[in-house]
């Protein structure tokens, strides 16, 4: 469904000195339908940066990028927009995917609008069902961002991606705001989401226990590489 | 005399003319050298105690309730004298650390800003080059941006940050939270080093149970504002007597059932009667609904909020 193939990126670094790195280093990845796959690596080996050219935020230096078998690795913003619905990405820190000034309930509502997901009469119970699906208490739709927890601005994040029915999620440390029964209650919620539309899932974790519970193969990555592959039988879905 | 000591701490958020409950009634004392660790469900007031501490509350909070530092109350300080506590006192590292750092300065001219009241130029420089030599980073990266760093390096930086000023109580919120091992171990040697050889005290929250486990100290437990059970973290990790709320988040890791605690906590105005737990928890019974449980020390430093635990 997704395919990198030898994926490269170069920050240039500096306006004088102009110092070149290779963050990601030829990095090839296919993703099918209804997958985990899991990507983990020390800090700083560039898995946040892979996230973000899959999900074509940045645009590749070299290598391609293929999305249902079409060419996107330099396709515009025009031509990306109905792209950006179908491969979402979940950041590591959330705080910055909300709009500081809306209410958490206009801003369950917005990607609805948007999108003309839902008639304007069915709207509030769509509002609703995204609460209880993610465990959030309806206190909290009549607040701004600032006066959530972290773990409750990440809950009306996933909220709000998944009422996209995504194909592809990027799940950068998705959890990594929250304490671990919600962790557990989220990635039941995405298994199920996933049994029931086939979205996949691309999981950056730093939480071994974790990746292994959830995902059918691994890549690890170190200094920009893939440097090995791992498969779990177990999680074949 | 104890270096921090906290009772009746009460925190309100006041939105749109209600007032809601987030912290109730937390007693807590800590003496030089002695770590806490904080863990519990999200939402459940641990942040907001943790910068109850330290004055840092937004606007429309509320605090009651006494906290005494080095036996001064410093509910009644203002504003720069809290600032002063907060400069060599009470160091904070916030929770999203990575949001922290000053974007448009240089990691370098971060450090400098920090260590420029002690330190003279050459002196800071050295100093700076030991710090990151300390957290296992290069020396380049003075010279960078924050958002030129990936999310494990700021976390260490921060930590470096606030520990170069050598508070006697540092305040970290989930240091480690998504950070690789290696970084976790970086930020886990810098505290380790200013308990053991300096005294130092730590306030910590992680939901991480390895780190917690990596310091000796206690370990409280918080679920919908207060403390539900607390002891020294080996007894409250244990196998014997917990809170019912303790088993249902221990039984969530990935690498034990990883099964989630069914339904969600009670509505921060919900909270009037009954044990906070009792619509969630399987050993609830009629006195569970009617009455409110209080912490019952179940054996020698081991404090338990359950009837029937
Ligand atoms: N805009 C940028 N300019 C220059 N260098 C960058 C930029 N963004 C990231 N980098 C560098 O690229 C490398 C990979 O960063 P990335 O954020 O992808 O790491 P990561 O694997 O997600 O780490 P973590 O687990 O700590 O989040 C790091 O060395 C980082 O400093
Ligand atoms: N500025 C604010 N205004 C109103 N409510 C807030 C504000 N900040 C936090 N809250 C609420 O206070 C409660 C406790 O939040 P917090 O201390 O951040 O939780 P934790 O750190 O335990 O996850 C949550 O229910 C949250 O929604
Ligand atoms: S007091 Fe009752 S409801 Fe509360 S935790 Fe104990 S058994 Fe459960
Ligand atoms: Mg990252
Ligand atoms: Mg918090």
């Amino acid at each position: 469904m997704l395919e990198a193939r030898r994926l490269v990126k170069v920050f240039v670094r500096g306006h004088f000195l102009r110092q070149r790195r290779r963050v990601i280093d030829d990095v090839s990845l296919r993703i099918g339908p209804s997958e985990t796959i899991g990507l983990v690596g020390c800090s700083g080996a560039g898995k946040s940066t892979l996230g973000k050219l899959l999900a074509r935020l940045l645009e590749p230096t070299s290598g391609q990028l293929l999305f249902r078998g079409t060419d996107i690795t330099h396709a515009k913003e025009r031509e990306l927009k109905s792209i950006r619905r179908k491969v979402q990405i979940v950041f590591q820190h959330p705080q910055s995917a909300l709009h500081p000034r809306m209410k958490i309930a206009d801003l369950l509502k917005e990607p609805l609008k948007l999108h003309r997901l839902v008639g304007k009469q069915q709207q509030q119970a769509a509002v609703m069902e995204m609460l209880a699906r993610v465990g959030l208490h309806r206190d909290v739709l009549h607040r701004y961002p600032a006066e959530l927890s972290g773990g409750e601005i990440q809950r009306v994040v996933i909220a709000r991606v998944m009422a996209l029915k995504p194909c592809i999620v990027i799940l950068d440390e998705p959890t990594s705001m929250l304490d671990i029964s919600i962790q557990a209650a989220i990635f039941h919620l995405l298994m199920q989401l996933q049994h029931e539309t086939g979205v996949s899932y691309v999981l950056i974790s730093h939480d071994l226990r974790l990746v292994e519970r959830l995902c059918c193969r691994v890549a690890i990555m170190e200094r920009g590489r893939i440097v090995e592959k791992r498969e779990f039988s177990t999680n074949t879905s | 005399m104890k270096l921090l000591d906290v009772s009746g701490l009460q925190v309100f958020f006041e939105v749109g003319g209600q007032i809601f409950p987030v912290v109730d009634k937390i007693e807590l004392t800590l003496s030089e050298g002695e770590c806490f660790v904080i863990a519990g469900e999200s939402g459940s007031g641990k942040s907001a105690f943790a910068m109850s501490l330290l004055g840092i509350l937004p606007q429309n909070a509320r605090v009651r309730g006494a906290i005494l530092f080095k036996g001064k109350s410093l509910l009644e300080f203002d504003a720069k004298s809290m600032r002063a506590v907060r400069g060599s006192g009470i160091g904070y590292v916030p929770q999203s650390s990575s949001t922290s750092l000053n974007p448009v300065l240089r990691i370098g001219t971060q450090f400098h800003h920090v260590l420029r009241h002690s330190l003279n130029g050459a002196e800071s420089s050295k100093a700076v080059t030991r710090i990151l030599q300390d957290l296992g980073l290069d020396d380049s990266v003075a010279l960078m941006y924050p958002h030129q760093l990936s999310e494990g390096i700021k976390g260490r930086l921060l930590v470096g940050l606030v520990a170069c000023l050598d508070p006697m109580l540092i305040i970290a919120d989930e240091p480690t939270k998504g950070l690789d091992t290696h970084s976790k171990e970086g930020i886990l040697r810098i505290f380790e080093r200013r308990v053991t050889q300096r005294g130092r005290s730590l306030i910590m929250i992680t939901h991480d149970l390895d780190v917690a486990a990596w310091l000796p100290g206690r370990l409280g437990i918080m679920y919908a504002g207060e403390i539900v059970e607390w002891g020294p973290v080996p007894v409250v990790l244990g196998d014997d007597c917990c809170h019912p709320y303790t088993l249902g988040f221990l039984r969530s890791l990935p690498e034990r059932d990883f099964i989630p605690i069914p339904g969600s906590c009670v509505g921060l105005l919900e909270r009037h009667t009954g044990c906070r737990f009792a619509n969630r928890c399987s050993r609830a019974d009629a006195v569970c609904k009617r009455q409110h449980p209080e912490l019952r020390r179940v054996c020698e430093d081991h404090w338990v909020r359950c009837f029937h635990a």
